[in-house]
């Protein structure tokens, strides 16, 4: 193992402990893992991190299953832009949702939380939430929503269309769509004080303002029900995340990306430099340790989005005109040509995804061998919003529990099956998962 | 988001009738004098105030006493059955609008960064307000509007000046501080702030300033911590306990200013909101009414009708639409924004001036409007004013009949290049009609694609739904409305053919047939349900709660009297403002 010299205050701060300074935007270094690469020198595990990836208006399931089962699978034509990483997946085929209405509002609900209430309002936090409980207590950001294209019906506001990640009913965490908004979260604005240097007296007249507001949420508090007591209590907890974060060093040798050139994508497009972008950001927040929990939302559930970078043909509404609108009903008679190209592309940008998370060394691993990366969508076909056959897949061995490479179909499975098998993976110990037709109590079979 | 509808000296209501007030059983007492809605009145402390800070000077401060329902005025007492019963105790929010006529009526006007986005419920973001949760994210985006927001003011010293209103020194007991944070501390939080209360963020400036050696820059940290506090970014309706009514708690008269100011004028109480509220003025019938009256005798007044209709409507929404930008160049962000304002002038304007029959929102042909909307409706010339002072005249030959007939409406209720009949005529159905449209089922299949070189209208690929026996349960009730709307484009600009056919829009409302835009506009207006729902859809919004099953009488009685009253809006608020509905809340019903 290489031997590299660090400064003590930085080795310090990267024993990830729960302790006082707990903002360690570092990455896990060599020097600071065990020979093995599997441990913290400390004696920690290496922290496993966790992604949903979503993408909307799904795929063409006869084109995207495998046909065997097994560790004998085989690519198809959906999944071979993700061939480098086949030793890294796992698919999971065989599901279905269950929650009304079962389109695009029911099936986005379905595929992030399992559950759906009144109003398109989910009745349940999603699994990225779930597991953000269980390994997002000790990082700066709790979880990090990011998003490559803000394309979507707006349908009187059904929040299901908008967020994929919520902390339960009306808690939405919409995704940012700005890949300069998240760098300066992540990296501009965490630094008030600079390496060795005296702490700002700017720093302590911040932390005494929200030192205030805490004081009079707390006040506050002892007048309100129960229900308002969790909602004030979820504010004052934002509130000391950005005192926690007061604390925070720059993360000096993390390889801390250039702020982005790239700002949001105003074309509704998902352009392959915001994916870039974005995915840059993702691997850094979670190679750095700055959270553990990311939510990546490549494109929204009904996505409106213009693949226009894929040719002058694919210059329409993806959604309206081509998914529902174009013609092929199945793959023998002729299928729909211009969503499975978009699907192609789709997984491209996943791929970058992947093969920037295998670019990060972590001892005797990576990145993607340390995470799970859960991938869904809000229909399984678009064209019919057909509720069976959703494609699902775990990317990444989850610290070694997942081995990768492998077909598992279940017969008649619930989407919600493959919630609980992921939040249970990353250490969650739920007995149930889902609400209604969602309500599952076990995860998928042979995961 | 400047408030310019509120500024301009032209949007005066006209003065208000006392006649409108003896509609109300309760009302008995006088009007008080207002200002008759002369340009000169003199509310200059309401949220439209323009540019610079609107404290009051020195010297004309509160007593300071009382604050968070510790005032010390009888306990009024409910009205009883002829009145709406009380809505829930609620811990709400502020709407995304709230927060920015919040921060302008404290601050003056400024460019405001992006924050959390509002919940629904009901369709409103009023009520969804009382069970939206903040993220973490969203705490952040508080922090980050109101630092840039103070940012923007201490940095222009003619603006940080006039703020404070004194200069102040780097001593603990600060008389100027003192004063400044009693001031502005109480119109941040709505009330005074309690001796402990103004002690601790007295030394939370003085810490600052001591810190960073500057005695404003104290302030401006002590703002920060005002600001970010939940005291101004929520406000409670828990109320006293009405002895002689378990579980009914009368509304605190800090919270009922609170309540009527939001109501009336989507901003916060002013200085003379406050002082009555601290008088105990607000627990009479009389001294609510006068409130009430004052708020809407000045422009501030004219949100309360037409922040509705933005609410009701999700009017923000329409700029989020994605519409295509190869068809529809023109959809810019401006356009967008200024189609909800079209819309809110439209309401504001269907209740303030002329008739005053709130139903003629339908039917009009008058549009205050700017350039870019009168270009997308093919009206006025090079000369008009750039903003929405140009009162003008629509075509009916293109049938621009009222609210169905803007282009927000046509565009928020339609895909992104075509057209939607379903979705315009379930929008009639649920937010005009007060109807539920059901779900859809799952596995919706696709239209049929058309036989190969056959190109269909919109109507005609509809018409599969009528067909289809799936399809036409809840189609029937959606599609035969919205064809009444085909010769509107995605973005509500006119047309006469559909893929080179001539448009059919002819259709039905419950078997009642009508021609265009202009038919469906009478048979609606000539639908009770429409007045009924209207009604009903205001009150919800003004009282930010659902309607209640046990409401439903005092929902009819609602209807009527708006109905009987010839659909005034004025009488309608002042009846809901007098009704315990307004006055009292009750325990929460249990948590499903």
């Amino acid at each position: 193992m290489k031997k590299t010299s660090l400064p003590r205050r930085q080795l310090l701060r990267g024993i990830l402990s729960a302790g006082a300074a707990v903002a360690i935007p570092l990455p896990l270094l060599d020097c600071m893992l065990n020979g093995h690469g599997t441990a913290l020198a400390q004696g920690g595990a290496v922290p496993t991190r966790y992604m949903t990836w979503f993408f909307g208006n799904g795929v063409i399931p006869a084109l995207w299953v495998p046909v065997v089962t097994g560790s004998a699978w085989q690519l198809t034509p959906q999944l071979e832009p993700l061939a480098a990483f086949k030793d890294h997946l796992t698919v999971i085929s065989g599901l279905g949702q269950y929650i009304d209405p079962g389109t695009h509002w029911g099936g986005a609900a379905a595929a992030t939380t399992g559950s759906m209430i009144a109003d398109s309002k989910v009745g349940a936090p999603s699994v990225d939430q779930l597991i953000a409980d269980v390994i997002g207590t000790t990082t700066p950001f709790r979880s990090l929503e990011l998003g490559v294209t803000d394309a979507t019906p707006n349908e009187d506001g059904a929040i299901t269309l908008h967020a994929v990640s919520h902390r339960g009913t009306d808690a939405p965490l919409r995704p940012e769509f700005n890949p300069q908004v998240i760098f300066n979260r992540l990296f501009a604005t965490a630094t008030p004080n600079g390496t060795g240097s005296a702490p700002s007296p700017l720093v302590g007249v911040k932390k005494s303002v929200l030192d205030a507001v805490l004081q009079d949420g707390q006040a506050l508090r002892t007048r309100l029900g129960a229900r308002d007591q969790q909602r004030l209590d979820s504010h004052l907890d934002g509130i000391r995340a950005l005192e926690s974060r007061l604390s925070a060093v720059a993360p000096v040798s993390c390889g801390a990306p250039n702020k982005p050139s790239v700002g949001r994508d105003v074309n509704e497009e998902a352009t392959p430099a915001v994916n870039t972008a974005m995915t840059d950001l993702a691997v850094t927040a979670l190679a750095c340790g700055l959270t553990n929990v990311a939510s990546y939302v490549f494109s929204l559930p009904a996505a409106h989005i213009y693949f226009r970078g894929l040719g002058s043909d694919m210059d329409a509404d993806f959604h309206d005109t081509i998914c529902h609108g174009d013609p092929g009903e199945n793959v023998t008679q002729g299928y729909q040509t211009r969503v499975h190209k978009a699907v192609l592309f789709t997984m491209t940008c996943f791929a970058e995804m992947l093969q920037k998370m295998q670019a990060v060394q972590e001892g005797a691993g990576t990145l993607l061998d340390n995470s799970l990366v859960y991938v869904s969508t809000d229909v399984a076909w678009g064209k019919d919003h057909a509720t069976q056959e959703y494609p699902v897949l775990f990317a990444g061995k989850a610290g070694g529990r997942l081995a990768g490479n492998l077909h598992v179909r279940e017969t008649q499975g619930n989407l919600s099956q493959a919630l609980f098998s992921a939040a249970h993976l990353m250490g969650s110990t739920i007995a149930t998962l889902g609400t209604g037709g969602g309500l599952v109590n076990k995860g998928v079979t042979g995961i | 988001m400047p408030r310019t509808h509120l500024l301009s000296p032209r949007r005066i209501p006209p003065p208000l009738s006392v006649a409108l007030f003896l509609l109300l059983p309760a009302c008995t007492g006088s009007i008080g004098s207002h200002s008759s809605a002369g340009s000169g009145s003199t509310s200059g402390t309401t949220a439209a105030s323009s540019g610079g800070a609107v404290l009051p000077v020195p010297g004309q401060t509160g007593t300071g006493s009382g604050g968070a329902g510790q005032t010390s005025v009888p306990i009024p007492m409910p009205q009883g059955p002829t009145s709406f019963p009380p809505t829930e105790q609620a811990f709400r929010r502020l709407t995304v609008r709230q927060f920015a006529t919040s921060l302008q009526s404290l601050l003056g006007k400024l460019q405001l960064l992006p924050i959390q986005a509002d919940g629904r419920d009901n369709g409103l973001a009023v009520i969804g307000a009382a069970t939206v949760v903040t993220s973490q994210r969203g705490v952040e985006q508080y922090q980050e509007a109101i630092d840039s927001a103070l940012d923007q003011v201490f940095s222009d010293s003619t603006r940080r000046d006039a703020l404070m209103g004194c200069s102040p020194t780097l001593t603990p007991d600060d008389a100027c501080s003192r004063g400044f944070l009693e001031r502005f501390g109480r119109l941040a939080w709505r009330r005074a702030l309690v001796p402990a209360e103004l002690a601790q963020y007295q030394t939370l400036a003085f810490s600052s300033a001591q810190a960073l050696s500057d005695p404003v820059v104290g302030l401006r940290w002590a703002s920060s911590a005002l600001l970010q506090s939940p005291y101004f970014l929520y406000r409670t309706e828990i109320g006293d306990a009405v002895p002689s009514q378990p579980g009914w708690f009368a509304l605190t008269g800090s919270e009922l200013a609170s309540r009527l100011a939001y109501a009336l004028w989507d901003a916060p109480p002013d200085d003379a909101l406050l002082k009555a509220a601290e008088a105990g003025a607000l627990s009479t019938t009389d001294g609510l009414n006068r409130e009430a009256a004052r708020l809407l005798s000045v422009p501030a007044g004219r949100a309360s009708v037409g922040d509705f209709a933005r609410d009701y409507f999700g009017l923000e929404q329409i700029s989020g639409m994605a519409k295509d930008t190869t068809l529809f160049p023109s959809f810019t962000p401006t356009l967008a924004a200024s189609m909800a304002e079209e819309i809110a002038h439209l309401y504001e304007a269907s209740a303030f001036e002329g008739t005053g029959n709130m139903l003629d929102l339908f039917t009009t042909h008058t549009r205050y409007l700017n350039p870019e909307l009168a270009a997308l409706y093919g009206v006025g010339s090079s000369a008009l004013a750039p903003d929405f002072s140009n009162k003008l005249e629509l075509s009916a030959n293109e049938g621009r009949a009222g609210l169905l007939a803007t282009s927000g409406i046509l565009s928020l209720f339609a895909n992104q290049t075509r057209s939607s009949p379903s979705r315009r005529g379930k929008f009639i159905r649920e937010k005009l009609l007060c109807q539920t449209i059901p779900l859809p089922p799952p596995n919706v299949p696709a239209l049929k694609d058309p036989p190969p070189g056959v190109v269909m209208t919109r109507r005609e690929s509809l018409l599969q739904h009528a067909t289809d026996p799936v399809c036409a349960t809840c189609h029937s009730l959606m599609d035969p409305l919205g064809f009444g709307l085909e010769n509107f484009d995605a973005i509500g600009a006119y047309r006469n053919l559909d893929q080179g056919k001539p448009i059919d829009a002819t259709g039905n409302l419950n078997g009642a047939p009508f021609d265009g835009p202009e038919g469906l506009a009478k048979v609606l207006v000539a639908t009770p349900e429409v007045s009924a729902c209207l009604a009903k859809s205001f009150y919800q919004y003004a009282t930010a709660s659902s309607a209640s099953t046990e409401a439903a009488g005092a929902m009819q009685q609602l209807a009527d009297t708006f109905a009987q009253g010839g659909h005034q809006m004025l009488p309608l608020i002042t009846f809901i403002v007098n009704g315990d509905g307004f006055r009292f809340v009750s325990t929460p019903k249990a948590q499903p």
